[in-house]
């Protein structure tokens, strides 16, 4: 090609694929933006300064404080025995959205659904976006019955069904969880995924609150197994009787 | 031995309790650091956490160890191998010691058979 | 006309740097087919994986003949199936596969087993520690998606009689649609390959019929709950009502 075509090339080209991604979006309205990815929670926020994952809470019902007081004192003198490694059991929402180091989140989106797999627990979440109601009389579950929709490019999930309690902030039946997830750019311009979760249970606290938490993406990364009965399956397979520290052998 | 792939990542684990995810470090007294050197009696390289039995030598014959560590998945993340640690190594533990039970550590710091070194202050940035 | 064709080469060049740049959304290609939805297995294939119809080595007849259900299968663990137990004797409980141009991922309704097959053309991580789902790296062959997977643990077996397999599993799954009786079917055809253990690859085919109206149960919750209660029982203590987490909400 002659030098002096280059630049009526360019021209006709970027002309061309103007064309061509306004058909394509005609074509096909996709969502307007793609949160597939493995993300690790990180818990520095955009400012480079310590997230606050866990808000300062408003005061709690004082029945319901009264009954976690005494919680507390039970767990916090034996802490062995109130350990979740005890019984392996899943987080509840959304404590899942909530952890701040080391286990990444997969999101997967597609056209109608957001599928998110945690590393930690294998949790999946599914997060409809065909415009679904949430069926009537579910029977509460961890990660609760999760519907989206988009403002802008902001994804709007509400979150209700969710299993009653988790340890280290207590909730009821009537919980019902709003998140905001965006993308945001840090200090130094690269992108941060931002869930910001709105909590409102009128049965357990006198005012809805918010906590925060990021994720960076990590393309390099893919999500680990952690079955977490890997410890009691380990020895029994070697036949050694040694004491698991967080188990009751 | 150990490959660094996260080091220049920005994974920062705030508190120990969030970063064992769910067993609790407060009975580890974050004041202290006792380093021991012994034999591998019995690897755990599992989730929920890891842990080591290790037979240490001293002048009052000899104890056994109790190491705990975090997750294999994380471990392995961090560059680890499933036979990072065998039964029957010599390895050096430099952790925090369990406030009841001396003989109990959260690992800090691990010095494998081959000599190589492990801290989690790696992935502490 | 040579400055129309780099014009045209150019567009669809930046075509491409849009989308792949930045937040940029989805770009919906169509695949040559679409397994999103919720399956069920139409049957356990147990007659193809009769030990008398494998011809296993010595090595095999030894763990089969050694294989002990309490010590040996991880699923009274609360560990996963594993690939491709998971395919071949899960039935009737359901699988839910997400697809997008670039991974097909596989949800099992049992014991977490989720499982995920990149289509994105990458290399196999180096090394491959042996895992309980695999590595799973997928291609298309017209419509069918050919799937290989390796780094399969040892401990986990192929089916619940206890037919075992080495490390050194490899098992590959042609996975297609098919359409008959008026009804969507997932076909995976799969061959086993593991000589160390079997003379011969396996053979075996597995059907699923489409059940989009299906629910998914919460992996392993309920075998974590079982084995949560049957932990207090054994240590004589009650909690009121179900433990969610430990401790519960007061």
């Amino acid at each position: 090609m002659i030098r002096g075509a280059v630049v009526p090339t360019l021209k006709a080209a970027l002309a061309l694929s103007a064309v061509l991604m306004s058909a394509l979006a005609a074509a096909a309205p996709s969502p307007p933006v793609d949160f597939t990815g493995v993300w690790m929670p990180t818990a520095l926020g955009p400012d480079g300064n310590r997230n606050r994952t866990w808000p300062a809470m408003p005061p709690m019902l004082p029945a319901v404080q009264k009954a976690y007081d005494e919680y507390r004192v039970r767990a916090d003198a034996d802490p062995e025995e109130y350990d979740n490694a005890r019984s392996c059991l899943p987080y509840i929402m959304p404590r899942p959205m909530l952890v701040v180091a080391q286990y990444p989140l997969e999101i997967q989106q597609t056209s109608d659904r957001l599928t998110m797999i945690f590393e930690l627990h294998n949790d999946v979440r599914r997060i409809y976006l065909d415009g679904r109601t949430p069926p009537s009389g579910l029977r509460p579950t961890w990660m609760g019955y999760s519907v989206g929709h988009w403002e802008g490019d902001t994804l709007i999930v509400r979150t209700t069904s969710v299993r009653d309690g988790t340890v280290d902030q207590p909730h009821g039946p009537r919980l019902t969880l709003t998140e905001r997830f965006r993308l945001v750019r840090d200090k130094d311009g690269q992108t941060m995924l931002e869930d910001e979760i709105t909590v409102d249970d009128p049965a357990t606290y006198t005012a809805p609150f918010t906590a925060r938490n990021y994720f960076r993406q990590r393309p390099g990364v893919e999500i680990g197994e952690y079955f977490c009965s890997e410890d009691l399956w380990q020895q029994n397979l070697s036949g050694n009787t040694t004491k698991i520290p967080w188990r009751n052998n | 031995m150990l490959s660094r792939p996260f080091a220049a990542l920005s994974m920062l684990l705030v508190a120990a309790g969030s970063a064992l995810a769910h067993h609790s470090t407060a009975n580890f007294d974050s004041d202290k650091t006792t380093t021991v050197t012994g034999i591998v009696s019995y690897v755990s390289f599992t989730n929920p956490h890891s842990f080591f039995d290790m037979d240490v030598a001293g002048a009052d014959g000899t104890k056994q160890y109790k190491v705990f560590a975090t997750s294999k998945v994380a471990l392995l993340r961090y560059g680890w191998r499933p036979d990072s640690v065998k039964p029957g190594d010599r390895i050096t533990i430099e952790g925090r010691p369990d406030r009841t039970d001396s003989t109990q550590l959260y690992m800090l710091r691990i010095t494998f058979a081959d000599g190589s070194v492990w801290s989690r202050d790696e992935i502490l940035q | 006309m040579p400055q129309l064709r780099m014009a045209l080469v150019l567009a669809l060049a930046f075509c491409g740097l849009t989308s792949a740049t930045g937040p940029a959304a989805a770009a919906p290609t169509a695949a040559p087919a679409d397994f999103t939805g919720i399956w069920v297995p139409a049957e356990r294939p147990t007659d193809t994986l009769a030990p008398d119809k494998l011809r296993m080595t010595d090595r095999a007849h030894a763990a089969l003949a050694a294989f002990d259900p309490r010590q040996h299968d991880s699923t009274r663990f609360c560990m996963p199936y594993g690939t491709p137990r998971n395919t071949l004797a899960t039935a009737p409980y359901p699988i839910e596969i997400v697809q997008r141009p670039e991974r097909l991922t596989l949800i099992f309704d049992r014991l977490g087993d989720v499982r995920r097959v990149f289509l994105d053309g990458r290399a196999r991580p180096d090394p491959l520690w042996p895992t309980w789902l695999g590595h799973s790296l997928g291609h298309w062959e017209g419509k069918t998606l050919v799937i290989e997977t390796l780094g399969l643990t040892k401990e986990s077996i192929l089916n619940d009689a206890g037919l075992p397999h080495t490390d050194d599993l490899r098992v590959v799954e042609r996975l297609r649609l098919e359409s008959r009786d008026g009804t969507q079917w997932l076909v995976d055809e799969i061959t086993l390959t593991d000589p160390a253990m079997y003379e011969q690859p396996i053979k075996v085919v597995q059907r699923f019929r489409r059940a989009d109206g299906a629910t998914m149960s919460e992996g392993s919750v309920t075998c974590l709950l079982d084995q949560w209660r049957q932990d207090l029982e054994r240590r004589n203590q009650t909690l009121a009502g179900e433990p969610a987490e430990k401790g519960a909400r007061p």
